[in-house]
């Protein structure tokens, strides 16, 4: 049985059934919305970028990598294309000035441009209800920040980024040119959310697993998991759709945890700053600002807006990537991931004990993330958190090194050491630490830990680095952690 | 004076006739922004369209011994499979010399080559079909690099020499000598549309093709070919591509090739668009090289003899690489005279995919050679690097390059002092030494590049273009030419002759797609010509309209003086509107549709004897570029670029300008993060934008000024511009130069530490632990 469900697309209402496997891309270049490009399938170029009206928490509008996002995890949404970004026929400030700076020039990429800079005005224009004047150096590192995910191989970027900065300073002094996509309203009525939240519909086939569930509390997550044991939970998918696009492979039987308003959500307990398995980076960054401050500029370098508008913790953790950027930060703020059971048992495993190796982890058949919990003691101390890979934005780690030192005199207390791409899996270096703790930290010191270090390690060699660099940035990470934590000053010089 | 594109952009907004000189936006910007402009992808299509997907080789030498596709043809959604013995005509779809066959017949040589391919309904049936195949291989021993080529004598054309005076006596008058070697990695194009064609069938057993190509005509050719049928029953048309740089020169070939085939098989239309993945697996890139060089120069830092050799990585085909080897060699003198000289180039034949053009053609790589030779010898006398590099530029008496051309009239050494200058480079330099002995985690790299580059197909006969111009009654104007619009703005600048020429509005000019029926027998969209070639060949088709106009004139107004302004013709004391005096002259039967034509005069090069006149003309740039470097880890920004680059009078500045920032920006991604990296197999493993890093806008430097060098070129081309396409891509040597030079501060600039290419974070880290090393051991 088909069911017919409806996504707003340019504020129209289309039909899609349910048994539709593609991609959001795909659907919208088959129905004629061919403004949308696909440069790469994989997330990595940001040529397919549209915009997704937002759910609670997030900015009102978020942009997303339509190659990589699923139709069927959209029903309700509102999504908007290159082709409705303007009711009438004029274009969108961003367009204008793109064409006034000269900021195309095969043109293929240049929608994802405008989607991304699109987005970024109309969620600083709807945050501040104007648009405040930016030093200059200040507003060119923003509009950097939101292309960072897109690729151009033509311009060399100038004119795209003279064209952001021109476009917000024309709405910061006219502002009436800036017609806010907020009047596109989503006219679906009820937004659907949970519309295939029943497990199994009645008169609905029972052997054929539907292609996506999308429970709304953890109840009906479970009752989907224990109807459909071989379901996989899907987030923002930006790894899972690789699958899809790069492999072929169908999308089926998959659990959407976005609707989950229990993994969604990011709390502050006495003790502990509780993150929803299903929370996107943008989600906790946004929530995080006062307790995590320096977390914002790392999660600038883990990935694209376009990829921190989907991917979440639970994701991150659960694929078990030997680079997760993310595990080796919570293995030393020491972590823990709660797991829940479809039976809703919960277990708390600390991050350092989730993975068994390469892409695996501890869960059980019937397990899964549902939050991450950090103890507030963990923000209390010093910690450093470094990530090297051979282009800046928009890249894997080579070595991701983190860092938390509790040191009192110059005796270093504790220490708690982690990396990430340096074995088949996130690791701490308990033999670091312990060489450390007790000692005073002095060049001696940490010339012996570095040479420890080396020791205890042994990278591999790869498309990223060698394994003779990556020993080497280790190394250097350490020394660079427990220098600052000395008062040296050593920026990197990758930080914008 | 330079002119800046501030400047020019404000001039605009004053001019109300659209010419010539003027900054206009791209003619589809519009489009592209609102995502209204279409590519091949878009193309609405027939429900029964078919999808093409291939197999690959997954082994990089051997035999094909098995190939069974029965169950691929089981397989949902099949319509049709394709195995070498099913082309009717010409396998080999080689544009030059022989070697390229669409499909292994037997012979597997290197790991991807498509073995076979199929049409399904969907691309993801026709992929899931691939897969079902069962291959079996014989495999040999592949040859996987160019030490492995050079030891086997594997070459797939003879090495060939250019020899300027006596190299032996150039090292005998010498003070000092350096031998070194540079390997230059090659690089990815990563246009952001991957290679498509679509195919559909015609009456009488043609076909029409769109494609995304650079070189119509030769898809054209090589689709005949493969049906066996006569050129003139296909018809090839490109509106626009989503970028090429080079990549789409023979590339785009066996795409249409396989589509066209499939197409006429069953009468259906035929989609075939690579993956990314497969594209970049399958379709050619920049070559590497591996220089070794032997330079002798005197105390004051002046050359008296270079002999150097630049080895290839051809890959298993010839395909363009002896024009990319011979570019190469002409441009291992960059802007330097030699005095004495000795460049032999060999072409290396692989186990891997056959390299192709990339922007520069070669050049790059026999340029960046030379460059950093340069910066050894600047080390070894100590000696400022850009004051060697002032005291080698050709100019005076120093004319001769080593094949042969004399540079003339050059304006290279005023423009690089006039960057110097500009960019304030002398105190930046002091700045940066003195950062440096203050700075232990961070240093500073500083280096200014010239640049010289050759303007010719050196395939003599390649140089010739041709247009089609129509005007209608009601004065618009259909221009076609011969070349194809890749985002460089060549329909744009064209238009901008023709209106200026013509004395109309650009907004009366049409420009739509390139295609064979329209202007024949053409030529590609390469080696920067394409202005030059096909701008005057749509002025010649200009100049045959308005002599019949003039004529018509004469005998119907008794007007000696047609002068055409803004639009309105005026004929003595009487003006008419364009539209009014076409509408005349149709109805008094003067013919309103000309075919221009135009071969680049004054040029030619004897192969054998490795010397002439190949170029019509050198275009020159200069590039300043700083770097900071983190000691720590080899990590790097690129904080500040100055450029002044020579585009004789600009057409447009607005897209000249473009094209040099794009070009740097391009330049400075192969010579930084964009790393090819194949396993032991020969197999691609940097083969997804997830491993191989293009730049981001993060890239990019933060202070980036690029200003026109205010100069005609003397020849007569076209407005007296000068070609831009490839030449800026290599001003970001001096990124390179300066990171080099960062890393040269950490043996007090007495050494010049070997630097890979590309300089990722990693090499540079190499290179300031080799510098350091040097230092520590008391010999640097």
């Amino acid at each position: 049985m088909v069911k017919k469900l409806k996504i707003d697309i340019n504020s129209e209402t289309m039909d899609i059934v349910s048994s539709e496997q593609l991609t959001l891309l795909q659907y919208l270049r088959q129905n004629g919305l061919t403004g949308t490009k696909e440069g790469c399938a994989s997330g990595d170029c940001g040529a397919c970028t549209v915009l997704l009206g937002a759910k609670e928490g997030e900015a009102p509008f978020i942009t997303v990598n339509s190659c990589i996002t699923p139709l069927l995890q959209l029903t309700g949404k509102q999504v908007i294309t290159v082709e409705g970004l303007t009711a009438d026929p004029r274009l969108h400030v961003v367009q204008q000035q793109l064409i006034e700076k000269h900021g195309s020039q095969c043109g293929f990429c240049t929608p994802g441009f405008v989607m991304s800079l699109a987005g970024w005005l109309e969620n600083r224009f709807c945050k501040q209800g104007a648009m405040i004047q930016a030093p200059a150096r200040a507003l060119r590192t923003e509009v950097v920040e939101a292309i960072s995910g897109n690729l151009c191989r033509c311009t060399g970027y100038k004119p795209i980024i003279e064209a952001g900065m021109a476009a917000a300073l024309e709405i910061a002094e006219t502002g009436s040119r800036f017609q806010s996509l907020a009047s596109l309203t989503n006219d679906i009525p009820g937004q659907m959310d949970t519309e295939q939240s029943e497990p199994v519909a009645a008169g609905e086939d029972v052997k054929k697993a539907p292609i996506m569930m999308r429970p709304g509390s953890l109840q009906e997550l479970d009752a989907s998991l224990m109807r459909w044991p071989q379901a996989r939970l899907c987030a923002g998918g930006t790894d899972l759709l690789l699958e899809k696009t790069q492999q072929g492979k169908p999308l089926d039987c998959l659990v959407s945890c976005l609707e989950v308003k229990e993994m969604n959500a990011c709390s502050i307990s006495e003790k502990a700053l509780l993150i929803g398995a299903a929370a996107s980076y943008s989600v906790i960054e946004q929530y995080c600002q006062s307790i995590w401050p320096d977390l914002g500029q790392f999660l600038k370098r883990f990935g694209s807006p376009q990829i921190r508008n989907r991917a979440t913790l639970g994701g991150n953790l659960a694929t078990a990537s030997p680079v997760g950027d993310m595990s080796p930060l919570l293995m030393v703020l020491n972590a823990s991931v709660i797991v829940r059971s479809t039976q809703g048992v919960e277990r708390s495993i600390a991050v350092g004990e989730f993975f068994k190796g390469y892409r695996q982890t501890v869960l059980n058949d019937g397990e899964y993330i549902r939050a991450v919990s950090i103890g507030l003691e963990a923000f209390n101390g010093f910690r450093r958190f470094f990530k090297n890979s051979k282009r800046t934005m928009d890249d894997i780690s080579t070595v991701m090194g983190a860092f938390y030192l509790d040191v009192s005199s110059s005796r270093v207390l504790e220490a708690r050491i982690a990396y990430g791409g340096l074995a088949a899996m996130p690791i701490r270096v308990k033999a670091v630490e312990d060489f450390l703790v007790g000692k005073e930290l002095n060049q001696a010191c940490i010339s012996r830990a570095q040479a420890l270090l080396k020791e205890v390690i042994n990278p591999l060699s790869d498309v990223r680095a060698s394994a003779d660099y990556r020993s080497h940035m280790a190394a250097s990470m350490l020394s660079r952690a427990l220098r600052e934590q000395g008062g040296e000053i050593l920026p990197a010089v990758t930080v914008g | 004076m330079a002119r800046t594109l501030t400047d020019q952009s404000q001039s605009s907004k004053a001019t109300t006739q659209s010419s010539a000189g003027q900054p206009l936006a791209h003619e589809s910007a519009a489009k592209h922004v609102s995502g209204q402009a279409v590519y091949i992808d878009d193309l609405p299509l027939p429900a029964n369209t078919i999808y093409v997907s291939t197999g690959k080789a997954s082994i990089a030498a051997g035999r094909l011994s098995k190939l069974d596709l029965d169950a691929v043809r089981s397989s949902p959604g099949v319509v049709d499979t394709l195995v070498f013995s099913d082309i009717p005509g010409n396998p080999d779809i080689s544009p030059v010399y022989e070697g390229d066959v669409l499909l292994v017949d037997q012979h597997i040589s290197f790991i991807g080559q498509p073995l076979f391919a199929v049409a399904a309904g969907n691309q993801e049936q026709a992929e899931a079909a691939v897969r079902r195949a069962v291959i079996e291989y014989t495999p040999c021993e592949p040859i996987l690099s160019i030490d492995q080529a050079m030891a086997e004598q594997a070459f797939l054309l003879p090495p060939r020499q250019f020899s300027l005076n006596d190299v032996e006596r150039g090292m005998q008058e010498s003070d000092a000598q350096l031998s070194g070697a540079l390997y230059i990695k090659g690089q990815e194009h990563f246009y952001l549309e991957g290679q498509i064609s679509v195919a559909v069938p015609v009456e009488d057993g043609g076909v029409e093709v769109f494609t995304s190509s650079q070189h119509p005509s030769d898809i054209q050719a090589t689709v005949a070919g493969v049906l066996g049928i006569a050129k003139h029953s296909v018809q090839v048309a490109v509106r626009r591509m989503g970028g090429a740089f080079g990549g789409k020169e023979t590339q785009a070939a066996p795409l249409a090739c396989i589509a066209a085939l499939f197409a006429v098989r069953n009468g259906r239309t035929v989609k075939y668009r690579m993956p990314r993945k497969d594209d970049m697996i399958q379709t050619g890139k920049r070559h590497d090289f591996q220089s070794h060089y032997q330079v002798g120069f005197k105390a004051s830092g002046e050359i008296t003899g270079l002999k150097v050799s630049l080895a290839a990585l051809c890959g298993y085909s010839v395909d363009l690489s002896e024009g990319i080897v011979d570019r190469a060699m002409f441009h291992a003198d960059n802007a330097y005279f030699l005095k004495n000289a000795e460049i032999i180039g060999y072409l290396c034949r692989t186990n891997t995919v056959s390299n192709t053009a990339f922007r520069g053609f070669g050049g790059p790589q026999g340029m960046l050679a030379v460059e950093s030779l340069l910066d050894d010898v600047a080390r070894e006398v100590n000696i400022d690097p850009l004051d060697v590099r002032l005291m080698n530029l050709y100019g005076g008496s120093k004319t001769e390059t080593p094949y042969g051309q004399k540079v003339t009239e050059s304006p290279i050494k005023d423009l690089i002092q006039t960057l110097e200058r500009q960019c304030d480079y002398r105190k930046r330099r002091i700045q940066c030494a003195s950062f440096n002995t203050d700075q232990r985690f961070q240093r500073k790299g500083l280096a200014l590049t010239p640049v010289k580059f050759g303007i010719s197909f050196t395939t003599t006969h390649l140089n010739q273009a041709g247009a089609l111009l129509h005007i209608y009654t009601d004065g618009s104007i259909q221009l076609n030419h011969g070349g194809t619009e890749m985002g460089q703005g060549l329909h744009t600048k064209v238009a901008q002759l023709v209106a200026s020429d013509l004395g109309v509005d650009v907004g009366l000019i049409n420009i739509s797609a390139s295609r064979t029926d329209k202007v024949p027998n053409t030529s590609p969209t390469a080696a920067s010509a394409g202005t030059d070639l096909n701008g005057l060949a749509a002025l010649d088709a200009v100049r045959k309209i308005k002599q019949r106009l003039a004529a018509f004139a004469k005998a119907r107004f008794l007007s000696d003086s047609m002068v055409i302004t803004n639009g309105m013709v005026q004929l003595d004391d009487q003006c008419l509107s364009f539209e009014a005096f076409i509408e005349q002259a149709y109805k008094n039967r003067v013919s309103l549709s000309a075919t221009g034509f135009y071969k680049t005069p004054d040029i030619h090069f004897d192969k054998e004897k490795g010397k002439g006149q190949p170029f019509y003309y050198f275009a020159y740039g200069a590039a300043c570029s700083e770097v900071l470097v983190d000691t720590l880890t080899g990590e790097y920004r690129v904080t500040r670029v100055d450029i002044l680059h020579d585009v004789g009078r600009s057409i447009n500045p607005a897209v000249d300008i473009g094209q040099i920032e794009g070009g740097f920006v391009q330049g400075m991604g192969w010579l930084t993060t964009e790393e090819l990296l194949w396993d032991d197999s020969g197999k691609l493993i940097s083969d997804s934008p997830s491993n191989y890093k293009i730049p981001t806008a993060f890239d990019i430097p933060e202070h980036f000024n690029v200003k026109l060098y205010a100069a005609e070129n003397p020849e007569p081309t076209a407005y007296r511009s000068k070609a831009v396409g490839e030449p800026p891509l290599m001003l970001a040597i001096s990124v390179w130069c300066a990171l080099r030079d960062a890393c040269a501060s950490l043996a007090d600039y007495a050494y010049s530490p070997p630097l890979a290419v590309p300089a990722t974070p990693e090499q540079v880290y190499w290179s300031m632990q080799n510098a350091l090393a040097t230092v520590n051991r008391g010999d640097g």
